[in-house]
């Protein structure tokens, strides 16, 4: 009786070790993707943020864009709504070539003082002016273009404004059939395309404008 | 009834008109474009999974341990570049200087930052300064206390004097307020007399703060401290 016992427990136990080895086995494959993707990932951006540029790193979980250096999260701009047509490569490397806005912000040319007469007044009370660059004449309207035929189109959302959310709104369905037909086209063409479509807050639609540094490296990650 | 369309066929012994009422037509062009659409967004998703799909079946099968031992390596690389000591993070943006360590903020100060226009010598059109705030990452070089300006030529040029010969007559005091950071290529965090410009985008590139909020940046950082600026 004490034999049987002793088998039944036996036999149980490994029953479940080996079912357990089996769920195991099931997560570590799973797991095992993960670890892949997130090497990959990995090593990309250890080798751009080797580089004394700051980066893009777009999360397509947590629908958020960051700015980082060195590893570092310096800035988090969010995305209200976001659609991604076409490849998106997680680990591949961008490079940021050009931003287009229908009303780009134009430098502004600093106008000398009037040269001092020979009393050595300036003849010209005003000081040396220049209307500067600020934040608010940034656009929220745009699209920043990466190599590999990847770009990121940025519209903002308005509050409390019935006729512009609107016009925002046909926009938005325009640039996606647009898109969505550029992206069948370049199916069968068989060349890159990735177009990433973003609606945000205007701070930050204006503030990602004013940061990007030409040639900046850009990402997309994704956080879990 | 409102005809959208009148037909009208004419034989030789009969005369037969026919009416296409709109709401039809509108309602035939809504069907077709719901379809399009349809037909349109079921291309795509097709296109779509094949694609991902295609990443999947590309994936190459690598041993298991091999991998988790990678992304070790890999989490431990990444980590060592982040400074273990005090590091400046500068938003250009907002005009806000962070004094931090580790993920940890430690001060916060408001700045001015470049104005982001540009200055022309009328003597000589080809001589053209762009007056931005650099962006990337930088280190502080030098720590100057009571620091004196070196006056470049544009400040000449855009008062509207002549630019001296005497190398002397270039210096100014009490202007970059009392100690000056260097950051390199002639960029500094220094003080400043206009402090009711502080938050603005209106200097020449460099990046000017308060008096106690450059005296706090200055007894935190050391020569090689990283200032990490977008």
């Amino acid at each position: 009786m004490q034999n049987i016992r002793w088998h039944l427990l036996l036999a149980v136990s490994f029953i479940f070790l080996s079912q357990d080895n089996a769920l195991f086995a099931g997560n570590n494959l799973r797991d095992i993707e993960h670890f892949r993707k997130e090497n990959t990932l990995l090593e990309t951006e250890l080798r751009i943020a080797g580089k004394p540029l700051t980066y893009l790193a777009l999360d397509i979980n947590d629908k958020k864009i960051f700015f980082k250096a060195k590893g570092i999260i310096l800035r988090e701009f969010y995305i209200i709504d976001m659609n991604i047509l076409g490849k998106r490569y997680i680990g591949q490397s961008y490079i940021f070539t050009k931003r287009k806005a229908l009303f780009s912000p134009k430098r502004t040319e600093i106008t000398p003082q009037q040269p001092k007469n020979e009393t050595g007044d300036n003849p010209s009370s005003m000081p040396a002016q220049a209307n500067t660059f600020d934040i608010k004449d940034m656009p929220t309207n745009y699209i920043l273009y990466f190599n590999n035929d990847l770009s990121i189109s940025v519209t903002p959302q308005f509050h409390n404004n019935i006729f512009l959310s609107a016009l925002n709104y046909i926009k938005k369905k325009l640039i996606h059939l647009w898109n969505s037909l550029q992206l069948i086209w370049n199916y069968f063409k068989k060349t890159p395309f990735t177009r990433i479509e973003t609606v945000m807050d205007t701070d930050d639609a204006r503030a990602l404008y004013w940061s990007l540094p030409e040639k900046a490296d850009f990402i997309i990650i994704k956080s879990h | 009834m409102e005809c959208a369309e009148k037909i009208i066929i004419n034989n030789d012994n009969d005369r037969t008109s026919f009416c296409l009422p709109l709401k039809w037509l509108i309602g035939s062009l809504l069907a077709i474009s719901v379809i399009l659409s349809f037909t349109l967004h079921g291309i795509v998703y097709y296109i779509e999974e094949k694609v991902d799909k295609n990443l999947v079946k590309n994936a190459d099968s690598v041993d298991a341990k091999k991998i988790i031992k990678r992304n070790s390596e890999l989490k431990k690389s990444l980590s060592f570049l982040l400074p273990n000591s005090n590091y400046i993070v500068i938003d250009t943006a907002k005009n806000i200087l962070y004094l931090k360590r580790g993920n940890k903020v430690i001060h916060q100060a408001t700045v001015s930052t470049g104005s982001g226009s540009f200055l022309i010598d009328p003597k000589n059109k080809e001589r053209r300064w762009v007056f931005d705030t650099p962006r990337g990452e930088f280190a502080i070089k030098k720590k100057i206390v009571g620091p004196s300006w070196v006056k470049p030529d544009w400040a000449f040029i855009e008062e509207g004097e002549d630019i001296p010969k005497n190398y002397y007559d270039r210096f100014e005091e009490g202007v970059l307020g009392d100690y000056a950071l260097e950051i390199g290529n002639g960029y500094f965090i220094h003080g400043t007399l206009y402090t009711r410009l502080l938050g603005k985008s209106v200097t020449h590139g460099c990046i000017r703060l308060g008096d106690n909020d450059l005296k706090t940046v200055y007894k935190a950082t050391s020569i090689g401290t990283k200032v990490y600026i977008f």
